[in-house]
């Protein structure tokens, strides 16, 4: 599966872009996270990694933003495992290995969608992937 | 130890162990270090100081300063602070310094600015009020909106809460009657050889909280065992790592030692409620904590250690080897410290209109 976060602006959350998509290609697309206004919006979702080419091109011919990557990484140089960053993360992506270091697993990291973690480190060892 | 105590009885760990290493690293704002920058030509008696921008408290001769972990820096907020500045002049980086001065007569500069790396420092010591903390409250927060916190950041109506403390590793645990801790006690302190001063402010034996006063040579320490630190919409700190030998002098330092993480108690106090006397909830020990989950009000939410759980386990394995190769020697205290003291809260302070 491919993770990608999806951008739509004022104009485009008034159209069913993602239903008619899933339509067209008759492909799932699962929702992770969403925050949709009336003023736009953000989706992160997992697109069959098969497809993900096709996918992605259809949400830009659409206008969508698409980010593939813009997920939570750490910086092993500063994080000294303290663990102020787990007890926030509502997906499992962070968390106490057996060793007692922290682990972070990205293939559950709900990313820019989410953030509740980031501003919680106090060494500022976690940061979004460019 | 413990483990060795539960499967063999106490008589065999008494025989068999000479000495255990405890560990913890946690962030502890009542930490800084003493520094001499010596004398520029003309002399000047410092009046206000600053390095990376951060102000550096002047308390006594004329360039005697001490960097306070917890100051924050003027230019950069709370990313940037005095614990920050610790950690860098051990790591050997080059810091900024000015400083500015009334000019007297003996001492006639009135400004000064230079660069200085921890070569360029007379004395570096690393001299905190209050470490080592024996065990603390677990954080949570009944508001409605998200907290930010000494405790970290936590997140409306109890849906996370954080605590601190290495629990039965933690130094002061495993000496509850502190027979072998005291004023001379030789520990590990951010990565060298350090001493205990006695105990720490705000001590509390009575109440199971014991603290400790340590000083020791940064010069000689790590920057992985030092470590700055921002708190969001709370402010600079640092995390110091420390460790403590506790010697098997009699079998009741072996029961002592066999403490495990259950039978430390503490309660989970709501930091929403900004007061002095913040409610419990109810309580809990370390062994629950250390589970990854606690029960709030009938419901089963995450926690986490704010203190490093995996340094307080290097640190006690790196004392161990120190003691077994024979580089570190423990020491007899000079006077225990005290265990029959607590804590008051301040004076009624004067407010607006009285």
């Amino acid at each position: 599966m491919v993770r990608v976060l999806l951008r739509f602006n004022k104009d485009l959350v008034q159209e069913p872009v993602t239903s008619q998509i899933i339509i067209d290609h008759k492909t799932p697309v699962n929702i992770l996270s969403a925050r949709i206004t009336p003023l736009g919006g953000e989706m992160l979702v997992e697109i069959d990694s098969r497809t993900s080419e096709t996918i992605i091109g259809a949400f830009r011919s659409k206008g969508v933003i698409v980010d593939v990557s813009s997920l939570i990484e750490k910086d092993k140089e500063l994080c000294i495992e303290c663990g102020a960053c787990v007890s926030l993360c509502p997906s499992g992506a962070l968390y106490h290995a057996p060793d007692h270091s922290i682990g972070l697993e990205p293939e559950k990291c709900s990313g820019v969608t989410c953030s509740l973690c980031l501003d919680a480190c106090p060494r500022r060892a976690l940061h979004l992937t460019k | 130890m413990k483990e060795l105590v539960e499967s063999s009885g106490l008589q065999v760990a008494y025989d068999e162990v000479d000495v255990v290493t405890t560990g913890t690293q946690g962030a502890m704002c009542s930490s800084g270090a003493l520094i001499n920058v010596g004398h520029a030509e003309p002399p000047i008696k410092i009046d206000k100081a600053w390095i990376n921008d951060v102000p550096i408290p002047h308390p006594g001769a004329a360039v005697d300063l001490y960097i306070g972990a917890a100051v924050a820096s003027e230019t950069r907020g709370f990313e940037y602070g005095g614990g920050h500045v610790i950690e860098d002049l051990i790591a050997g980086k080059e810091v900024d310094f000015r400083a500015t001065a009334y000019g007297t007569d003996c001492y006639p500069r009135t400004r000064v600015e230079t660069t200085l790396t921890k070569g360029d420092l007379n004395q570096f010591i690393l001299l905190n009020f209050r470490n080592g903390y024996q065990r603390y409250s677990c954080a949570t927060n009944g508001r409605a909106e998200t907290i930010y916190t000494y405790m970290g950041k936590l997140l409306p109506r109890y849906r996370n809460a954080t605590y601190s403390g290495a629990g039965e590793i933690s130094p002061l645990n495993n000496d509850p009657d502190y027979e072998t801790i005291g004023l001379g006690t030789r520990i590990f302190l951010g990565g060298a050889p350090g001493y205990i001063l006695g105990e720490g402010t705000q001590h509390n034996p009575r109440g199971q909280l014991g603290t400790l006063m340590v000083k020791g040579d940064a010069k000689q320490m790590s920057p992985e065992y030092i470590n700055g630190a921002s708190f969001t919409k709370y402010g600079p700190s640092i995390y110091v790592g420390l460790g403590i030998p506790i010697p098997i002098l009699n079998k009741g330092i072996v029961e002592k030692v066999a403490i495990r993480d259950r039978d430390i108690p503490t309660d989970i106090v709501d930091y929403g409620v900004p007061s002095r006397n913040r409610p419990t909830l109810r309580e809990t020990n370390y062994e629950e904590l250390k589970s990854g989950r606690v029960e709030i009000n009938g419901r089963s939410v995450k926690v986490t250690s704010m203190s490093s759980l995996k340094q307080a386990y290097k640190i006690s394995n790196e004392l161990k080897r120190w003691i077994e190769e024979g580089t570190f020697t423990l020491t007899k205290p000079i006077e225990r410290l005290p265990l029959d003291t607590s804590i008051g809260p301040m004076k009624h302070p004067v407010e607006e209109g009285d």
